[in-house]
């Protein structure tokens, strides 16, 4: 074969794997069941973007209500969003669980597993908004965790209640865990005394990362091979 | 950098009745100390967060406090373990024997505290955006302005507060 025909195939083959790529991306993050979505910053950095998100409040106090039309359009964005269908829950996940972070949305606790690393993730959120749809999880249901790098799907396979000063739940783990953490009882005037774990296990361990890293990885050895 | 600050004589929110402490309702309001700590962009950060946990300002001998509050988490003899909710963190101290809070208008021993029990607390005033506790001045059943007993404070973990 020529060298110019040669060439010509290799660039037509390069691009047709980097469409490839491009579309299993943008089908990853356009989902139809996802309002976030990704975009980019000012800057050309990719980050979750929250243009058209709009939580479920049905269940929330009304002082939540309030707190959340202050503190949602605080600069930053969110490192994940967190999705329970059945429970219409759909969350940004911030890191830190100081006030203004928990009115925004769910607090990644200091300390725990980033969301898209391999550990124990917690998760942290109020029993009067966010979470309080929790009060009606059960052991089987479907969380989704999205992020830059894809999505990660978890079920709930444990439910329980601690006292507030039980930090057990949060110990590191050698395998990926999500932790959601929300007070107790979920209708209690004052600070409730308690604390209402979800832990939750990954559906196929890293399954959706593996794919797009797949793909990923066999546009780079497919050029590899041609070259 | 850790912050320092004192919570004064823990005590009930009703009928503090006559003790050389008593607080006194000051003309001083909350909003006002708001916009006190106004001067400097972390206080007035963090003021934001604590302007719900202040309930009034007080004087007491002279010197101004707000009043917050104390949640105790646990109790064990006369070790408790309280959250205050003015810093967001949760601190365990020893009481002393003779130390006394004061609850219903009565004053009590540290071991009268039971899980969930919200006790009043007083802060300083130039202290209260500050985030750690370092000590808790207790009541005693003398009445004397001087008669508190101290003790230190350590911070302790806990699970988020959520509402």
């Amino acid at each position: 074969m020529p060298d110019q025909q040669r060439k010509t195939k290799r660039t037509l083959t390069n691009l047709g794997l980097m469409l490839t790529g491009i579309v299993f991306l943008h089908a990853s993050f356009s989902s139809p069941t996802a309002s976030a979505a990704s975009g980019q910053t000012t800057s050309g950095d990719p980050e979750i973007s929250l243009d058209g998100y709009f939580p479920d409040q049905s269940m929330w106090a009304e002082k939540t209500i309030a707190k959340y039309a202050k503190a949602k359009d605080t600069p930053g964005a969110p490192l994940a969003m967190l999705k329970i269908e059945r429970l219409n829950v759909e969350a940004p996940i911030y890191v830190g669980t100081d006030r203004l972070t928990l009115d925004r949305g769910v607090g990644l606790v200091k300390g725990t597993a980033y969301p898209d690393e391999v550990g124990n993730i917690g998760l942290s959120g109020h029993r009067d908004s966010f979470f309080r749809p929790l009060k009606d999880i059960k052991l089987g249901d479907k969380i989704e965790m999205r992020t830059l790098e894809g999505v990660q799907d978890f079920e709930v396979t444990n439910i329980s209640i601690v006292d507030a000063l039980d930090v057990s739940v949060l110990d590191s783990t050698d395998t990926t865990v999500l932790t959601l953490i929300t007070c107790h009882p979920f209708y209690y005037v004052g600070f409730a005394p308690d604390r209402y774990i979800v832990r939750a296990t990954p559906v196929d361990d890293m399954m959706n990362f593996d794919k797009q890293k797949s793909i990923h990885d066999t546009t780079i050895s497919a050029k590899s091979g041609i070259q | 950098m850790k912050l320092i600050k004192t919570i004064v004589v823990a005590c009930a929110f009703s009928a503090v009745s006559a003790y050389a402490m008593d607080p006194v309702k000051s003309e001083t309001t909350c909003a006002q100390l708001g916009e006190k700590y106004e001067a400097t962009a972390e206080a007035k950060e963090r003021f934001a967060d604590l302007a719900g946990s202040c309930e009034g300002v007080y004087e007491i001998d002279g010197a101004l406090y707000v009043r917050s509050k104390m949640v105790v988490r646990s109790r064990r003899g006369n070790t408790v373990r309280v959250y205050v909710p003015a810093t967001d963190h949760t601190f365990e101290v020893t009481a002393d024997e003779d130390a006394r809070v004061w609850i219903g208008g009565r004053k009590m021993r540290v071991r009268s505290l039971n899980k969930g029990d919200e006790v009043g607390a007083y802060l300083s005033v130039d202290k209260f955006a500050n985030e750690i506790v370092d000590e808790i001045h207790f009541a005693t059943e003398d009445d004397h302005a001087e008669a508190v007993i101290v003790a230190p404070v350590e911070e302790v973990e806990a699970l988020p507060v959520t509402g």
